[in-house]
């Protein structure tokens, strides 16, 4: 939505208002109040909506902006003016949308743009921010050009509350090595390029044996922490021209090992050090055997995933380093680590008691793989009783636990076994079964509610509720509204840091680290069961 | 010989070869002495002149496992020694030249034959400079459009007959620009698809009582717009668009503006009691003699058999609705009409459609059952649309959906070395193995089918010499109506060809030198020829072996 409209005068220093960056194009947000309202239906009077839109960076008008009110539409003109004349009044939201820019949203909990109209309506302008490009030339290690290469742009976008480097856009470089890649939001961003046999696909001079590029980061390193991050500010253009090093590639094969009736159903290649950058792995799925011909030589990791008879799932890992050709590589399968999930609750009100409690429980790997598993019910509809609920499949690794209840009550406690899984990760080893994870739900909530002011004035803004004991226990995070209120139910008994910031853009709420270096402007709380309290926050200012 | 490698797939050929010094890595070591060389010169075909770091790969037309890469010398020279007897097929890439296999014909190309009694010709190997078109889209503003589809056409002898056809496609980016590379000289064309970034159409109330629209401004107005499909030179219909005559190495630049136009609103009437569900419409437009393609339009239910489409740009389209059926009714119904977007606002599709349903049965000679997997199909002559539908196991096919008015090639993959030996049909005409529908009557049609694929080899001679390259046709009789009767090849440098699974019938065998400009499956081109050709009658599982006389092109 449309960043920086202030009906007031603005409290916000200029430069740092309502930015929380969105999606490419910002898909206008056609809300309105009432009933939509056509002119000369009634004899209602009608109002003009004038204003312009501007380059954030530059402050200059921008031409040809598709600026939309309500049901009206219209494209601005050369100096970046709108005017909507026959509006009724009444509350509109403004969309705006133009190739090559970007909205601030209401991301991070800032409201869309919404303008009053009626016999005073001020003029509105409205900032677009201009997009980032990376583009370069990309080279081997003779200075040739290397063509058909695709080049990754990865970014650290937070999602769920925890950073992740995500795939933006990629594109394959053109015969002269040039790759352009525009359409970026201000941020940081890293290239990687995907592996390649011998570019041109001869090997030169043939007994010296198969070479390759591997998977590579800019500036031409195989590793992320080596990678030079490119900062692409809001309409910044970037070149980064940068080369490959042809090393020895050597062919891996060998055999995943199977259960009598059970077939493969996967096998990746990976680096051990990026497990994002797969190898391709030509498998036969009827015997398990494999062949991966152009592995350049460096550190790996085999995944293997399969069925049983029975149809249970099956995973094995094996670590190899490839320094020459490897035959005879095995890859033992065993049982997949699936986790069941018992919920208990502790309801006082017996019209909750005996109900399914749906709720979901999420583990998301530590680290930037992405990896993710959801709770489900087990297909073969075994009755376990409680909830019924498994976790299957599970890579071994360390996991971050969330959940989500879904109804009038909260989390008490999550743990598998001993461990407290709202101050521990969970750590799953390759074949050994994990305790169940065992989730209390209650329902002797607290409500809080409050008002978040900036300066003495209330304000909207975004509130995070901090447990402040259970350091993984993700916090909520709710809006006030344009006056300043919020209000949350179901809150866990329990002593609370209460933040609210005017922004929350790239905020890694789920990190209690880069939280903490906000506590001492925050709002300390004790709640207890069933309590209804209120509080007074004061704004910060990110 | 028969291609089974594309230009620029040199990157599978290299994970063909196997490891290692692979020339003396035999499948059987003590049968072949392995001591054949095979070399040559690669030159530029625009001057001349010997191109050198060229990457030639060899790979062996038989054992995969065999297979040498190499690199010209200053002089252009390349050279594999210590090959075992046998064909191969040799492939040359070089910057800034197109990729190619040894004379490269579409899926043809000459292989080197080298063992006891032949010697290896010097190869002369002529690679292409590679062309470029490349341009810029712009829209009526003068603002550079992105993220538009840019489709490169191209006009070439494929399969010996002439067409234009999609030969790639690429989206612009932030700048406009768009890029293609690698080609060879031709004539191509240059169509761009995409939607203008600002349309919006005016909205509609659904749901009322009745359909409202918005009293418009004309600023409202004006975003109800859409880009018809734009050729270079800014052409909006196909026959309007302008050819570029690419020159080996040329650098073109085809730059396009679009226009915007007002988008069609088009009112579809269908019979009020034809299912909705599963219905689809498809409106396509011809882009050229050999390729149609799809643009996408919106559909929505104004009233009881009636729908309304929005975002059309104006055009000549044939549009096609897909319809489930009535209860009791089998199979879907497709109804076909062509239009001119722009002029029709309404088109009216109560009517029964003029497309027939297809069913038939196959008979065959000597009896049996139908093998599994064993299909019928049916491929329009001018829309290139094929229907296929499998062969139940008594021998019985029906197509799922009714067939438009036309011409269509019958044709059955030859599985089990089974063929096509007659076809009649009630409701359509038959002519050789062409199935002609003129009227929306059911189509019944008897096919016979029989065993016994033949093959023809040979070798192409002239005076007596084995010619190398030439084109080789095996042309049925009546070749306007039996199509799929054709074969062809292309002689290696032994002048050996071979034409595989051949139906049996009667044919003439034409080997034409230098015949590769040639529409082959024209029968008017042939004509001159036939007289010249060799008379071959072919029986059932025949196994030929002649020597056909090579004429000049």
């Amino acid at each position: 939505m449309a960043a920086a409209y202030c009906l007031r005068p603005c409290p916000y220093p200029a430069k740092a208002l309502f930015l929380s960056w969105a999606l490419l194009i910002a898909t206008a947000v056609l809300a309105r109040t009432g009933p939509p309202q056509i002119a000369g239906s009634s004899d209602a009077p009608t109002y003009t909506l004038r204003g312009t839109v501007v380059n954030s960076v530059t402050g200059d008008p921008i031409r040809r902006v598709l600026v939309q009110a309500g049901p009206y539409a219209q494209l601005t003109d050369a100096q970046g003016r709108f005017e909507f004349t026959s509006l009724s009044a009444g509350q509109f939201s403004i969309g705006v949308q133009k190739p090559g820019f970007f909205t601030g949203n209401g991301g991070g909990g800032n409201p869309a743009t919404i303008v009053d109209v009626g016999p005073k309506t001020p003029d509105a302008v409205i900032k677009l921010i201009p997009e980032g490009i990376i583009f370069g030339h990309l080279t081997d290690e003779n200075g040739e050009p290397m063509e058909d290469v695709f080049v990754h742009v990865r970014g650290w976008r937070v999602i769920n509350g925890r950073r992740q480097l995500q795939e933006m856009s990629g594109q394959s470089t053109d015969e002269e090595g040039n790759f352009r890649l525009f359409g970026l939001m201000p941020g940081t961003y890293y290239l990687q390029t995907g592996e390649v046999a011998d570019h041109g696909a001869m090997q030169m001079p043939f007994s010296a044996g198969r070479g390759g590029y591997p998977s590579s980061y800019f500036p031409g390193v195989r590793q992320l922490n080596a990678a030079t991050p490119i900062q692409v500010a809001p309409g910044q253009k970037v070149q980064a021209d940068f080369s490959l090093r042809r090393i020895s590639a050597f062919q891996v094969s060998g055999q995943v090992t199977l259960y009598p009736g059970g077939r493969v159903t996967m096998l990746q290649l990976m680096e051990s050090s990026d497990r994002s950058s797969t190898l391709p792995v030509d498998l036969s799925f009827g015997s398990g055997a494999f062949i991966a011909r152009v592995v350049p030589a460096g550190s790996y990791s085999l995944t293997a995933m399969g069925v049983d008879e029975a149809g249970h799932p099956l995973f094995g890992e094996k670590a190899i380093t490839v320094a020459s050709n490897l035959t005879g590589v095995v890859v033992s399968m065993a049982a997949a680590v699936s986790i069941p999930v018992v919920v208990e609750t502790e309801f006082s009100s017996s019209s909750l008691a005996g109900n399914q409690t749906p709720i979901m429980v999420q583990l998301s790997a530590i680290g930037d793989s992405g990896q993710m598993y959801v709770s489900e019910r087990p297909q073969q509809g075994r009755d376990q009783g409680d909830s019924g609920l498994v976790i299957s499949s599970v890579q071994p690794g360390r996991y971050y636990a969330a959940v989500q209840p879904q109804g009038n009550w909260y989390v008490e406690s999550i743990a598998s076994g001993s461990t407290d899984l709202f101050r521990e990760t969970l750590t799953v080893g390759s074949g050994t079964q994990v305790a169940p994870i065992r989730v209390v739900l209650r329902d002797d909530g607290a409500s809080l509610a409050g008002v978040v002011r900036f300066e003495g004035e209330p304000v909207s803004a975004s509130v995070l509720v901090i447990m402040q004991d259970e350091p993984l226990r993700v916090p909520q995070m709710l809006m006030a509204d344009r006056q300043g209120a919020f209000q949350i139910e179901n809150l866990p008994p329990g002593d609370y840091v209460l933040l609210a910031f005017d922004n929350t853009a790239e905020l890694e709420y789920a990190n209690r680290d880069v939280l903490r270096d906000y506590f001492s402007q925050g709002t300390r709380v004790t709640i207890g069961a069933k309590d209804a309290k209120r509080v007074n926050l004061d704004v910060i200012h990110r | 010989m028969m291609a089974k490698l594309s230009s620029g797939r040199l990157a599978a050929l290299v994970l063909a070869m196997g490891a290692g010094m692979a020339a003396q890595q035999l499948r059987n070591p003590a049968a072949q002495e392995a001591d054949w060389t095979i070399a040559g010169t690669m030159i530029s075909a625009a001057d001349g002149q010997p191109l050198s770091r060229a990457e030639v790969s060899l790979a062996s037309t038989t054992d995969r496992a065999i297979g040498q890469g190499a690199l010209t010398g200053n002089d252009g020279r390349f050279r594999f020694p210590g090959l075992p007897p046998g064909k191969y097929v040799l492939q040359a890439q070089h910057r800034g030249f197109v990729s190619q296999i040894y004379q490269q014909h579409g899926a043809f190309s000459t292989a080197i034959a080298v063992g006891p009694g032949l010697l290896p010709p010097d190869v002369l190997f002529r690679l292409q400079p590679e062309a470029i078109i490349s341009g810029k889209v712009v829209d009526e503003a003068g603002d550079a459009v992105r993220e538009a589809r840019v489709m490169l056409l191209h006009k070439s002898l494929l399969n010996g007959q002439w067409g234009t056809r999609i030969e790639n496609s690429a989206q612009t980016d932030d700048q406009g620009f768009y890029h293609f590379g690698h080609l060879l000289p031709g004539r191509y064309f240059v169509a761009i698809q995409t939607e203008p970034w600002y349309a919006r159409p005016p909205m509609r109330w659904i749901g009322r009582t009745s359909v409202a629209k918005l009293s418009t401004t004309t600023a409202d107005r004006s975003l109800d717009v859409v880009y018809p499909i734009t050729y270079y030179q800014d052409a909006t219909e196909p026959d309007d668009a302008a050819p570029i005559d690419l020159q080996p190495g040329e650098d073109a630049t085809a730059d396009i503006n679009l226009a915007a136009v007002p988008a069609q609103h088009i009112k579809i009437h269908m019979a009020e009691d034809a299912v909705v569900q599963g219905f689809n419409a498809r409106f396509s437009q011809q882009l050229s003699d050999k390729t149609a393609i799809s643009v996408s339009a919106n559909f929505q239910k104004i009233a009881p058999g009636v729908y309304e489409s929005t975002g059309v740009p104006p055009g000549n389209y044939e549009v096609q609705m897909f319809y489930a059926p009535k209860p009791g009714q089998e199979g879907g119904v497709k109804q076909a009409k062509t239009v001119q977007v722009g002029k029709d606002e309404e088109i009216d599709l109560t009517e029964p459609s003029a497309s027939a349903s297809v069913s038939g049965t196959v008979r065959f000679v000597p009896a049996s059952k139908a093998p599994e997997h064993l299909s019928i199909m049916l491929v329009g002559a001018h829309s290139q649309e094929a229907f296929r539908t499998p062969i139940s196991p008594r021998g019985d096919f029906a197509f799922n959906h009714a067939l438009p008015p036309g011409e269509y090639q019958v044709v059955s993959r030859s599985v089990e070395g089974l063929f096509i030996a007659s076809l009649s049909a009630t409701g359509a005409a038959v002519a050789g193995r062409t199935l002609k529908i003129t009227s929306p009557d059911p189509v019944v049609l008897r096919v016979v089918m029989s065993r016994g694929v033949a093959q023809v080899k040979g070798t192409a001679v002239r005076d007596g010499k084995a010619v190398s390259g030439a084109l080789v046709v095996l042309v049925p009789t009546d070749p306007g109506n039996n199509l799929v009767l054709f074969r062809a090849d292309q002689s290696d440098s032994d002048g050996t060809f071979t034409l595989p699974v051949v139906v049996p019938g009667k044919y003439t065998v034409v080997a034409i030198d230098n015949g590769w400009g040639l529409e082959w499956q024209n029968p008017a081109v042939l004509k001159p020829y036939l007289p010249h050709g060799q008379a071959l009658e072919i029986a059932p599982e025949g196994r030929y072996n002649i020597k056909p006389e090579v004429q000049d092109f």
